[in-house]
């Protein structure tokens, strides 16, 4: 719908030229003095001597100067020359970048090409593929295996860099005893990096040799799908050598009794030689 | 043994020595004029929108900059992740190159390239390269979105300010912020620091958990924040507690008062550190006191445990050390001590315990990575130790012998099967995965027994579109303590009679429990912002539970670390519920309640358990 709009206002702004009628559009504004009004495409346009400053929503002249942030609707007449601003709060579509408007947008210099802006060539082995990035949304499946001694009850947990390491960022959903898995759309060029974690910082996943694990680094290029199957070695909490049952009784957290709640004897009649 | 007892607190300190100078020096490294150079931001009105990392601010700007830049004008907007900056609105930019006057700059720090709209007799476009204010690179095209102000009119500020010190690619610290919500300003905070830096152990913590938690970070560096937690949990009810961190690069130490408004608080340190890259150290050191205020302790305990892990090429080796002091007189003295020959008593008043042990275990143990079974897609790990138990106060008596110090060595194992699709493979709609993994574990102990501990899990589950996947597993968890010719003397059968109900079938228990737990579980997410899981388990565990026949484990007062594997008389039955909604970007909410379908006159949990998270 939205890019059916932007259509037919491109072909009524080009019918408009054409027919060398006035021309309204709307765009958001960065600047407006010494006789010009520029708006965030960077694009600066004469404003004419008697142009008229209008409030969008009743037509009644505005008692302020456009603003940079200011959304406003623009009327060119066909010298080019911007002669009326309707200003708004409200968000308008940005149809500054129309092609025929910028012949009346105003620069001193002859434009030059951006080597920076250049597409990437191809790296030995992509088969021609470049990474691009271009903001499209890409349909990204994180898929993770998880120990075997991660409780039923629990829920894991993505942490980013760009959450600022909060251990319950992206809640996962179980798909089966040693699964979980999140489906995101994700614009492409946004790079995080991330662990998995159990909810808290305490039950963050271990690397495979147990030391702390480096997080992972996360690109997404433009494509259509994006699949990512990660495997969680160990859990922080779980990670002590031997899995040793820490602490089962009191006041002796380490006694090795392996049954924590046995019910009361009856009527002790002797001294006990079992377990405290 | 007794040098080992207090191993534990020297090893924090010494990760802490180690940190702190190397911390220091990242702080006071130089930076070059491109990379990161300090913002100092003032304006009428600056706004900080957390959700999405942007500093807005509007009305009479000024920017300085570490590296003697000075920009004015009337609108300014730095997206803090993507590390740019732009300024509109009658812009100045006065720099060693003299003054400029234009319509907006933008500033891309990680590229080194300045856009900037100047007006001479007419507009113009102008590049400056790498901070090259005398040499422009004069109509050289600008990425389409230089000049892009963000659209927030579906977000709310986090707090307002009326200045900023940015650290690009660190934190920002704003001055004289006050806290928004819904638009509106509701609480003066003063300085308020957010650390965005990808240094994830400035966000270790050393708090335990609770229902809601605030946080102020009031100030910090690159490499240390100090905050304030307002917090509320059902125990303590609202409370503050302060924490400090340290971090860089290579490890972290933090140190946390918590409660620090209540008279019973917990003094933590955690610190992790990698000596090499393939040996690290971590420590966790609580002291639990009772203490009015800050004034002189009335009782306490404390807890200390290191953990060193060395990695070798296909295995690693742990170095594990824990200790309590639960009733240590020469911490907490006894201020009458003739209460008689033999007893041992710490703390004053009502904190006055006689509770006189303090236990340590240390465990060197290795575990080895996973290996496929020959060529097969089976995979196994293993691993081995050996440990020490002590407690000079008896930690068990058997055969009419006290046992202070109890050795064991362990032998363990982990077989899990690959992921096996069952079903259409033509449609994913139809697929089942099925996953099967058994773990099993002997334990000998200089007592002589041992402990054998099997647990084996197998899963199919089925995903029915993007929004909802269903599980079906069936796990059997399996203990035995099996004393060699002396079973019937530790385990000798008994009927319990418990408040005159007697409990007949636990008289066949003689130390091998078996736990059979049957789950079938569903998760719903609709959007990104709700999601509903529900858990139904059905036990059938040896003994069998019965209302009333085994009593809740023992809390581990005042350390709430009890890891419970092998709890006796689960209900048959429970379902567990659990909501997690967003109720704004920055806050999230999930409630979770189970039912226990009236085992023993129990049906709901004891309250929802909500959390509030960011």
């Amino acid at each position: 719908m939205g890019r059916l709009s932007r259509i037919v206002a491109m072909v009524l702004v080009g019918a408009l030229l054409a027919a060398d009628a006035p021309i309204r559009v709307t765009g958001q504004i960065l600047d407006f003095e010494k006789g010009f009004v520029f708006f965030t495409t960077g694009d600066g346009f004469r404003v004419a001597p008697n142009v008229e400053i209008l409030d969008l929503t009743d037509g009644h002249p505005s008692a302020r100067t456009p603003h940079p942030r200011d959304y406003a609707r623009v009327t060119f007449d066909a010298a080019g020359e911007v002669t009326e601003i309707e200003l708004t709060a409200n968000v308008l579509p940005n149809q500054m970048t129309y092609l025929p408007l910028q012949k009346f947008a105003v620069a001193l210099s002859p434009p030059a090409p951006n080597p920076d802006l250049a597409l990437p060539t191809p790296q030995p082995g992509s088969r021609g593929i470049l990474n691009t990035f271009t903001g499209k949304l890409v349909l990204v499946g994180f898929t993770v295996e998880v120990p075997q001694e991660t409780p039923l009850t629990d829920n894991v947990y993505i942490m980013t860099d760009q959450s600022g390491w909060n251990p319950q960022s992206i809640r996962m959903d179980r798909i089966d005893a040693l699964h979980f898995r999140i489906v995101r759309r994700i614009a492409s060029g946004t790079h995080f990096k991330y662990l998995y974690t159990r909810g808290s910082l305490a039950t963050e996943e271990r690397a495979r040799d147990r030391l702390e694990a480096t997080p992972r680094d996360f690109v997404v290029y433009d494509a259509d799908t994006k699949t990512i199957p990660d495997v969680v070695y160990s859990w922080a909490d779980q990670n002590g050598p031997g899995g040793f049952q820490v602490p089962t009784s009191i006041p002796t957290p380490f006694n090795p009794a392996p049954f924590p709640n046995l019910p009361p004897r009856p009527q002790p009649t002797h001294a006990p030689n079992g377990h405290h | 043994m007794n040098k080992l007892q207090h191993l534990a607190p020297p090893a924090a300190i010494l990760t802490l020595a180690l940190l702190l100078p190397l911390a220091a020096r990242a702080d006071q490294a130089p930076s070059s004029s491109l990379a990161t150079p300090t913002i100092r931001l003032h304006a009428d009105h600056v706004a900080f929108y957390y959700d999405r990392f942007l500093v807005e601010a509007d009305g009479n700007v000024r920017i300085t900059t570490s590296d003697g830049i000075t920009m004015t004008g009337d609108a300014f907007s730095m997206d803090l992740r993507l590390n740019r900056f732009l300024l509109a609105g009658s812009v100045s930019v006065a720099s060693r190159s003299g003054m400029q006057t234009g319509a907006a700059v933008s500033d891309f720090l990680d590229y080194g390239r300045i856009y900037f709209i100047p007006i001479l007799s007419e507009p113009d476009r102008w590049t400056f390269l790498d901070n090259d204010f005398a040499h422009p690179a004069k109509g050289r095209e600008m990425p389409g979105d230089a000049f892009a102000f963000p659209d927030l009119s579906k977000n709310q500020p986090y707090l307002r300010a009326n200045g900023a010190s940015i650290v690009p690619r660190q934190f920002v610290n704003f001055h004289d912020s006050v806290l928004a919500f819904a638009g509106r300003g509701i609480a003066p905070m003063g300085p308020y620091y957010i650390n965005f830096s990808t240094n994830r152990y400035l966000a270790e913590n050393s708090l335990t958990g609770a229902t809601f938690d605030g946080t102020w970070q009031l100030a910090g560096s690159p490499n240390t924040i100090s905050a304030i937690h307002f917090r509320y949990d059902p125990t303590n009810k609202a409370y503050a507690s302060f924490e400090q961190h340290v971090a860089n690069s290579r490890g972290y130490a933090v140190f946390s008062v918590n409660p620090a408004t209540e008279d019973s608080k917990f003094y933590n340190l955690v610190t992790g550190y990698a000596l090499t890259d393939r040996l690290q150290v971590q420590t966790f050191t609580q002291y639990h006191l009772q203490q009015f205020g800050f004034s002189e302790p009335l009782g306490g305990q404390d807890v200390s445990n290191v953990l060193l892990t060395q990695a070798f090429p296909e295995s690693s080796l742990q170095f594990d050390f824990e200790q309590y002091n639960l009733c240590n007189i020469s911490v907490y003295p006894d201020p009458v001590p003739s209460d008689g020959p033999g007893a041992t008593y710490c703390g004053v008043g009502q904190f006055r315990i006689t509770n006189y042990t303090h236990p340590s275990q240390m465990t060197l143990g290795v575990t080895s990575f996973d290996h496929h079974i020959a060529k097969t897609p089976v995979v196994f790990r293993w691993r081995y130790g050996i440990g020490n138990i002590h407690d000079a106060y008896t930690l068990q008596n058997f055969g009419n012998t006290n046992y202070d110090t109890i050795w064991n060595h362990y032998v363990g194992a982990t077989i899990f099967s690959p992921t096996i699709r069952l079903g259409s493979r033509e449609d994913s709609q139809k697929l089942y995965f099925l996953n099967a993994a058994i773990d099993s574990q002997r334990t000998w102990y200089s007592v002589p027994h041992h402990v054998d501990v099997t647990d084996g899990i197998a899963s199919l589950s089925r995903t029915y579109g993007p929004k909802l996947s269903v599980y079906l597993s069936y796990e059997v968890h399996q203990v035995g303590d099996y004393y060699n010719g002396g079973q019937q003397l530790v385990y000798t059968p008994y009927v319990p009679i418990i408040n005159g109900t007697t409990y007949p079938s636990y008289a066949a228990f003689q130390g091998i429990a078996t736990f059979r737990t049957l789950s079938l579980g569903a998760t719903f997410t609709p959007s990104p912002d709700f999601s509903l899981a529900l858990l139904a388990r059905r036990h059938r565990d040896f003994p069998i539970a019965e209302p009333g026949e085994f009593p809740s484990p023992a809390p581990n007062y005042p350390f709430n670390t009890v890891l419970y594997s092998n709890t006796l008389g689960e209900p048959p039955y429970d379902i567990t519920g659990d909501i997690r909604f967003r109720v704004s970007p920055t806050l999230a909410v999930d409630i979770q309640r189970s039912y226990f379908f009236n085992f023993g006159n129990q049906r709901w949990s004891p309250s929802f358990n909500v959390q509030v998270s960011q």
